[in-house]
């Protein structure tokens, strides 16, 4: 029994690495038509589709391996700030609650030596964006979020400032996900773990930014949910998502 | 210029030698390599374990701290989360690694898994089975085990 649990292991690590070959972490843009071949088995998914394709025209794939809601949130809210110069007010917002975040942390009791090289690194990247030429969007960020050095700190990173949030508002959540500092080591800080809906409402919260969750709902339709739900925050940009059961996608007009 | 691994044993090194007097655990890494750390635990007190002295190595890659190091006990152990070649079955080693746990958090956390075993997953079945049906038996074993870590000083 001990050998056939060493071999499941195996096996995932095997299927995993099938994984990572098969597919880039974010793809280019692509005509969201790509979705419309993939799904089509999905009876419910097709017929939602053209709702989708009117709203969306293009889409860049996410690597399945976990932390696709994280990179994608990352990568279309930098580069909303690299492309919109203009957007100093959220952008500022965003900035201070990243330089804000060690602190906080700190205060929650995380161990700066546990945080640190997580937070400089995002601070440092962050605050290189107003510098970025719109031009070199794309090339730049696919460099940072895509490799398997900066990209995982990053990530990382964005994991300790979603459990600050729960945590600091943790009487919001609790009825939810129970204790919440268990559900932060299990489901937010954990390597490589899923990210639901109390995590998108804590990042988002926590950064400023919200996100639009394009999905097919119960009857087929498509289904636009904002998070925060808040009016506050369709003043700013919303990273744009497209959730199929256990994955997310980022869209663009 | 160090690598961000690099970096943060060094920092795991300097909280091991601030914090870590009489916590019951030891750690420093090699002459001659920082990725490979030998470790010692001392048993618990009041508990089974006491008086044991349990030694472990501790690996680590250069994506340390984003990937869990290996961590096995040279010590030869009876437990029922412990394999028989000394390697570890514990969660935070595995699934639920996070980088929130350094050198110091993880062998605490091997030092309370001694005393609070989990007989779900277990990784020596026998001591498992009697850690539930005939504890007396067990403390038995683990009563010997704690014994011989004293005469192991390789």
């Amino acid at each position: 029994m001990q050998k056939q649990i060493r071999l499941n292991e195996d096996y995932q690590n095997q299927l995993r690495q099938e994984i990572e070959e098969a597919s880039p972490f974010i793809s280019d843009v692509t005509p969201v038509d790509i979705l419309k071949a993939e799904y089509a088995d999905n009876f419910k998914f097709s017929d939602c589709f053209e709702a989708l394709q009117t709203r969306y025209k293009t889409v860049r794939r996410l690597r399945r391996d976990g932390n696709c809601f994280y990179r994608a949130y990352l990568f279309q809210t930098f580069e909303h700030f690299i492309i919109n110069k203009t957007d100093t007010k959220q952008y500022l917002r965003f900035l201070k609650a990243i330089e804000g975040s060690k602190a906080d942390l700190m205060a929650l009791g995380y161990d700066e030596i546990a945080i640190e090289d997580f937070y400089d690194l995002f601070v440092a990247e962050v605050k290189k964006l107003p510098d970025i030429s719109p031009a070199e969007a794309q090339q730049h960020l696919l460099k940072l979020l895509c490799n398997k050095e900066e990209a995982v700190y990053l990530i990382m990173y964005a994991r300790f400032m979603t459990a600050c949030y729960l945590k600091q508002n943790s009487i919001l959540f609790e009825d939810f996900v129970g204790d919440v500092a268990s559900f932060c080591m299990r489901e937010v800080e954990a390597v490589d773990v899923e990210c639901d809906h109390p995590q998108i409402i804590a990042i988002t919260n926590y950064l400023g930014v919200g996100v639009e969750i394009n999905s097919v709902g119960p009857k087929g339709n498509l289904e636009v949910i904002k998070l925060p739900e808040d009016a506050d925050f369709d003043q700013g940009f919303r990273a744009k998502l497209l959730y199929v059961p256990g994955h997310y996608d980022a869209l663009y007009q | 210029m160090n690598s961000n691994a690099e970096r943060r044993l060094l920092k795991d090194l300097k909280k091991m030698e601030a914090e870590n007097e009489n916590s019951g655990i030891t750690a420093t890494p090699d002459d001659d390599s920082l990725f490979r750390w030998r470790a010692v635990i001392f048993g618990p007190e009041d508990t089974e374990w006491e008086g044991g002295v349990f030694r472990l190595v501790l690996e680590f890659t250069d994506e340390y701290p984003n990937k869990a190091p290996k961590v096995k006990f040279l010590t030869k152990m009876y437990h029922p989360n412990i394999y028989n070649d000394g390697s570890i079955c514990l969660d935070i080693l595995s699934s639920m690694w996070s980088p929130v746990y350094d050198i110091s958090s993880i062998l605490t956390s091997i030092q309370s898994l001694l005393c609070d075993p989990n007989t779900k997953s277990p990784a020596n079945n026998e001591a498992a089975e009697l850690f539930s049906k005939n504890y007396k038996e067990y403390v038995q074993r683990v009563k010997e085990v704690v014994e011989a870590s004293l005469l192991d000083d390789e």
